[in-house]
């Protein structure tokens, strides 16, 4: 009987490998390396016997870091995606056991765990947010494969009595995988995590002031990673030497030390996701024949502030709480649709694009019955024009590169009349 | 008439006319989608709690404009209603968080015509069930309580609230004694027919409703029974079915359906509220979250599955149906778990991923034909 291959492992070993390679730019590289040292450590852990974790994305990972556990975002497992050809396999897999309706970034650890190309965890904790895929479907992949599970719940709005909520649901989930794992909490270790987790998030804000600049010196090309690091790196120093990387040669190309990678024409806020293929016919073809710069996407907008002073259990705890409430995606999907409208306005107008996309991923349902009320809200306050566009980020069969580019083709032209448009009128206006 | 022909005479269009008598009484009607709603808080400020539905609805235009063809038919064609008017007989409407689809709806339609229907309360149910969030839902209806008295100027006193509690179990006590009934080798009544008692449940007042469900049971005690059925079914999943041309299409092949576990059908009533005397609001919020569950409560699969095998179990079952309605994350996610559990157990199982209108019977037939011929004994 052929031996299954551990994909876990394969995609630690194919991305520290491209991580050396030369050609790609270090934020790229490093981020990489960082993603392939995760799974790395994760395939380590399951060889060794040691207990290992899968947790919805928002779910802080600094309390398993704390607990030498090492969290794989479950959802995050669509990196696969990222080598060519290699998602589709296991999306159609799921596929064959659930509706296609359900979200691919759940099917993909599905598909996963149904053909055995990858280790199961010892543990899953889940939260409710931001969509229903995740309470529908993992609560069923637990049970069907035998997971213990605890289930994180996340108030629809938030509040300071949401985060005390939280606060309280976390503390018990940490019971929960003391108990389900044996490893003890070491407080002095969280507040570790929390540190370096903590000087992530100024990072992150730091960046996100310096791609608000024009023209940007950190671009979606420089700051892609950022996301996919934090939800599970967070609480370690590698992440944090990654992000000062990226803010340090921003900072280089501000100065002149580096070059711009590309002459900006035209600025672009992705207000949702960034389809993960095709980037030729996408991201890297706006930039290449438009120079329109994408500027980042929602879930780069982390927001939450970095903790003053020395913090004690139950002070970590809520900041931590807060964490979960905003992260990106759970702050705008599972709440009233003006949060989510705020935050794309947020990007829209802060980062001064010239047009705004929202990649509407075919699953997210709140976000598509949002999508017109916020799009319109986007004309109305910032004048701003929004592409609606239908795609599943991670499966490109459902919406090709090609016709993504035909789409985006139109919408260039749009945006650049209005901004010819605009500077014509400013120009008659000063003189 | 018999009782269940002014059941059935209840649920023909959207408004009754025991809701007409109601409004000119110059009392109000609100409206709801979801049984996490406590509608007892409503009907204790003299509200006619009327839980929407779209019967009928064959196109949504208006609503996809705001929609698109990834969102569940069901909300949809709600929308699709609200936005033609047909709703506004209604009060205002409460919403909850049951799913992605439903609270955009509250949105959508708090957004563009906030005067048209009034949102009176949107509650934010816990999507798990343990101490911290039963204390959080209490709070929340204790919130949507002063919503309901300020929105129209009324006391909901304890009184008035333990009274409401006590009639509406009372109708969860009737249904669920209609329910015994079908546990019967001839039950009495088809699958067809309660689901159109329960649609009257959804609509009518409740000592209305109760009287009559009185003198259904009475007059369903003397039938002879349906007994030229091939098979036994029960339809379970989710997103509500509640429109009775599916049931009818499964029974005229053959099939009766002896039992549910849907939120049209037992999940709503299952299990009555627990009074706690000097914490009203704690027993509501326990009950609510502590019943069947929908699959919406992510911690609650075991239960979820056990209900089903109970039902099974209970009414001698021969095959499970199980409907979801395309789109909806929720139940379409839950099928992994349940159809292995279904096979373990050995119980027959289909799986039927439907639209919210029935248009067009001929696959849905067909399916169900080749069920009931593999089930058939």
């Amino acid at each position: 009987m052929a031996e299954h291959p551990n994909v876990i492992k394969e995609l630690g070993t194919i991305f520290s490998a491209l991580s050396k390679n030369p050609a790609l730019t270090p934020e790229k590289a490093q981020g990489l390396g960082l993603l392939g040292g995760l799974y790395l450590k994760a395939a380590g852990a399951h060889e060794k016997g040691e207990p290992t974790a899968w947790i919805s994305f928002g779910i802080p990972p600094e309390i398993f870091w704390a607990m030498d556990i090492v969290p794989v975002v479950d959802l995050n497992l669509a990196t696969i995606s990222l080598i060519p050809g290699k998602v589709e396999k296991y999306i159609d897999l799921a596929t064959e056991a659930v509706p296609d309706y359900i979200c691919s970034t759940n099917r993909i650890p599905l598909g996963l765990a149904l053909s055995g190309d990858a280790p199961l965890p010892n543990i899953w904790v889940v939260q409710n947010a931001p969509c229903d895929s995740i309470p529908g479907l993992d609560s069923a992949m637990a049970k069907y494969f035998g997971i213990p599970y605890y289930s994180v719940h996340v108030p629809y709005v938030n509040s300071p009595l949401g985060y005390e909520y939280t606060a309280r649901d976390l503390k018990k989930m940490i019971a929960w995988v003391e108990g389900q794992t044996g490893r003890k909490l070491d407080v002095g270790r969280l507040k570790g995590a929390v540190q370096h987790s903590s000087r992530a998030h100024e990072l992150m804000l730091k960046i996100r002031e310096m791609a608000m600049l024009v023209p940007t010196p950190c671009s979606l090309n420089e700051n892609r990673l950022a996301y996919t690091a934090m939800i599970q790196l967070a609480g370690t120093p590698e992440v944090v030497n990654y992000l000062q990387m990226i803010y340090d040669r921003a900072q280089d190309r501000l100065s002149g030390k580096l070059p711009y990678p590309i002459q900006e024409k035209l600025r672009i806020a992705w207000i949702y996701t960034v389809p993960t293929y095709s980037p030729g016919l996408i991201v890297d073809y706006m930039a290449n024949e438009y120079g329109a710069i994408s500027l980042t996407f929602m879930l780069n907008n982390m927001l939450v502030p970095p903790v003053k002073g020395d913090l004690d259990y139950e002070e970590m705890m809520l900041w931590l709480a807060q964490k979960v409430c905003n992260m990106p995606m759970t702050r705008e999907c599972r709440g009233p649709w003006e949060v989510y409208a705020d935050s794309a306005l947020d990007l829209v107008q802060n980062y001064k694009a010239d047009g705004a996309i929202f990649s509407g991923h075919t699953a997210c349902k709140s976000n598509w019955a949002a999508a017109k009320l916020v799009k319109d809200k986007i004309l109305e306050e910032a004048g701003v024009p929004t592409l609606n566009l239908e795609t599943d980020f991670i499966d490109g069969r459902v919406t090709p590169g090609e016709a993504v580019r035909d789409q985006l083709i139109e919408f260039m032209a749009l945006i650049q009349r209005n901004k010819r448009s605009r500077e014509e009128k400013n120009q008659a206006a000063s003189r | 008439m018999s009782a269940l022909d002014e059941l059935t005479e209840l649920t023909a269009g959207l408004e009754n006319q025991a809701i007409k008598d109601w409004k000119a009484q110059g009392k109000k009607v609100v409206g709801f989608f979801c049984t996490y709603v406590p509608e007892e808080i409503l009907y204790a400020a003299d509200i006619l709690p009327y839980r929407v539905a779209a019967p009928g609805c064959t196109q949504t235009t208006s609503a996809d404009v705001y929609m698109t063809h990834v969102n569940c038919s069901f909300v949809r064609s709600c929308l699709e209603y609200a936005l033609e008017g047909k709703y506004d007989f209604l009060d205002g409407l409460v919403f909850t968080n049951s799913c992605d689809d439903i609270r955009r709806m509250s949105d959508i339609l708090r957004t563009i015509d906030p005067k048209r229907l009034p949102l009176i309360g949107f509650l934010d149910v816990p999507k798990k069930v343990d101490e911290y969030s039963i204390a959080w839902y209490r709070d929340e209806m204790s919130a949507f309580r002063g919503n309901v008295e300020k929105a129209f100027g009324v006391k909901v006193t304890d009184a008035k609230l333990k009274k409401a509690i006590e009639v509406y179990n009372e109708t969860r006590d009737l249904l669920k004694q209609l329910y015994e009934l079908r546990r019967a080798d001839n039950p009495p009544i088809t699958g067809t027919e309660t689901m159109k008692v329960l649609l009257a449940a959804t609509t009518t007042p409740r000592e209305e409703f109760n009287r009559l469900m009185k003198k259904l049971l009475k007059e369903i005690k003397g039938r002879e029974g349906v007994s030229n059925y091939k098979a036994r079914l029960m339809i379970s999943g989710g997103g509500g079915c509640d429109d009775p041309a599916y049931f009818d299409v499964m029974e005229e092949l053959g099939g009766l359906v002896v039992t549910d576990t849907d939120c049209f059908g037992s999940r709503y009533f299952w299990k009555p509220v627990q009074i706690i005397e000097d914490d009203l609001m704690l027993g509501l919020a326990k009950s609510y979250l502590d019943r069947p569950s929908c699959a919406r409560m992510m911690d609650r699969i075991d239960e979820r599955i056990d209900f089903i095998k109970e039902m099974v179990r209970n009414f001698k079952v021969d095959g499970v149906i199980f409907q979801t309605l395309i789109n909806c994350q929720v139940w379409g996610g839950q099928l992994l778990a349940i159809r292995e559990e279904m096979k373990k157990a050995g119980i027959p199982f289909m799986e039927l991923d439907r639209e919210y209108a029935l248009s067009g019977t001929g696959q849905l037939k067909t399916r169900v034909q080749a069920f009931l011929e593999r089930i058939e004994k």
